[in-house]
């Protein structure tokens, strides 16, 4: 019978899907330590990551019963989601989740108990002990409400030169009396403790926006009068101001936070402004440092099929491949959500303005939806 | 410029005449040109003349393709080139494809080892159990019984 060299064998494995992976450790000792190896995990990741089979994760889905369904996934293009157990599922905690997957990898918190970094498709979780912000909450219960500290979002991203993976908290300072505009926390996984970095951001923070990642770096929206983008670089873990956002200073933004949002599309930063009956969606070009727009969303069109105006700027998710069925040529898809509705995924084919529903489970009436690529990735 | 062919001979001694272009979809290939100018014959030790004519049809197909109409092939002719490679594939028998991905491996042709890698993940790997695939690949158990036990229960729910 015919056998081949391992390290053929290793190519042929790195194109196969997390579940039969984890099933084939069972196969040999060779190949569990094969499965194991960062180095293969990194080439199975890539392999997913151009195969284009992206899922998307539902955090904290609300059912109908009033019970919180902690994780579920989607693979985009099927039509139903897969429950995935967690043990912290009685608890019943609504977790937020950092709005990108890194390497296939999401962090769950929660403002007032320690989180979670999770590999929902192979159920590995480790936790993520309270921050000082978190522990300040808690020591200062229904007090610090009272202080108008709004809720940040916890940043999730990696060192691209050590592959360090980093949670990062980055919050206003002045209203729990610290000096300096803002306070840094950064996970360190290797003392499985947090750390502050300062300094921190220049500018306070405009609220509410979740921070994206993109290519090594973390970016934030800043509070000034003409919106700014902070990047805080995940090796050097310094800060700095990278562009003013294109949008027009808008002094009614404190009203309505909502209005704007940042993520990653395709690697590059994106961030998006809803205007009017418009959500323009604005590229970033780092080589000559301006904003190129990429897209736009018709709102008219989409609160027909929400049956309702959105509140928030919509959060585009990512941009997938497509084909236009007149032209029958390649495109890219937008892929995004209200935040409101989060259980409603819609596409938009930008060439054609064309929308098409990409739900979950009808069930869910509230989520956090993240979209990543499945990985046997673990810290 | 009159065509260059190059002379490959075969493990069993079978002799083929390519075009250049095709045998230079092999990044081995051109350094075995190198080190052997003298003789006009590059022998391949290590594979057969029935896989070294697969080995070619696949080459000389890739080739016309990547030659087309200004360079660029337009994507009907890659639509066609993507079925050709599937019925290429679905023709062989498991030794044949077990061999030809040894020689694409030798002979480092990206294109025709990715093609090979991918086609025996999804045929012979994908969907079967821990059993069938040791049988598929002859790969002897390591294991004792308890240890598999405990590599079966780790990832229990990926068994399901």
């Amino acid at each position: 019978m015919e056998s081949l060299p391992h390290h053929i064998v290793e190519r042929i494995l790195e194109r196969l899907e997390v579940k039969p992976l984890l099933r084939f450790k069972a196969v040999s000792k060779q190949w569990r330590s094969t499965i194991e190896s960062p180095f293969f995990q990194e080439r199975q990741l890539k392999h997913r990551q151009q195969s284009g089979d992206p899922d998307v994760l539902m955090v904290s889905a609300w059912r109908g019963s009033g019970k919180i369904e902690s994780l579920s996934t989607l693979v985009l293009g099927s039509s139903s989601s897969v429950k995935i157990p967690t043990p912290w599922e009685e608890e019943d905690t609504q977790y937020l989740v950092s709005f990108n997957s890194c390497d296939g990898l999401v962090c769950l918190y929660n403002p007032l108990v320690s989180g979670f970094v999770v590999n929902p498709a192979t159920r590995w979780h480790r936790p993520l002990p309270l921050c000082g912000l978190q522990q300040l909450m808690v020591d200062l219960g229904n007090s610090y409400f009272e202080l108008g500290h709004a809720l940040f979002k916890l940043g999730f991203g990696k060192d691209k030169f050590t592959g360090t993976y980093k949670p990062v908290w980055l919050y206003n300072s002045a209203e729990i009396g610290r000096e300096n505009a803002t306070t840094c926390e950064v996970f360190d996984f290797s003392t499985n403790a947090w750390r502050y970095v300062t300094p921190a951001a220049p500018y306070r923070l405009a609220v509410c926006a979740d921070p994206a990642f993109v290519d090594g770096s973390l970016y934030w929206f800043t509070d000034c009068e003409e919106t700014k983008v902070v990047s805080l670089d995940l090796h050097t873990e310094a800060f700095q101001v990278l562009s003013k956002a294109p949008f027009a200073a808008n002094p009614h933004r404190k009203d309505n936070p909502y209005e704007i949002v940042m993520c990653n599309l395709d690697n590059r930063l994106c961030v998006s402004e809803k205007k009017g009956s418009n959500q323009v969606i604005w590229s970033f070009n780092a080589g000559n440092k301006t904003w190129d727009k990429i897209c736009s969303i018709d709102l008219d069109i989409t609160s027909i099929f929400y049956n309702s105006p959105t509140l928030c700027a919509f959060l585009p998710l990512a941009l997938l491949d497509g084909k236009n069925k007149k032209t029958k040529k390649k495109n890219k898809n937008l892929l995004f959500y209200d935040l409101v509705k989060g259980r409603e995924l819609l596409t938009l084919d930008p060439e054609n303005s064309s929308f098409v529903y990409v739900a979950f489970d009808a069930e869910h009436f509230f989520g956090y939806p993240v979209f990543y690529f499945q990985s046997l990735i673990s810290i | 410029m009159s065509k260059k062919n190059i002379v490959l001979k075969s493990s069993n001694g079978i002799i083929f005449e390519v075009e250049e272009a095709v045998a230079l979809q092999s990044e081995t290939i051109p350094y075995m040109i190198e080190d052997d100018c003298a003789n006009d014959t590059i022998p391949l030790a290590n594979v057969t003349g029935d896989i070294l004519a697969l080995v070619i049809e696949y080459c000389k197909k890739h080739v016309v393709v990547a030659d087309g109409d200004g360079g660029g092939s337009s994507s009907s002719s890659q639509e066609d080139l993507k079925n050709w490679d599937a019925q290429f594939m679905n023709d062989l028998d498991q030794s044949k494809i077990f061999n030809l991905l040894l020689a694409a491996d030798f002979l480092n042709i990206k294109t025709l080892f990715d093609l090979t890698c991918q086609f025996v993940a999804d045929t012979m790997i994908k969907g079967k159990s821990v059993e069938e695939v040791r049988r598929t690949l002859n790969i002897e158990k390591d294991y004792t019984s308890e240890e598999e036990a405990k590599a079966r229960q780790e990832n229990e729910w990926a068994f399901k």
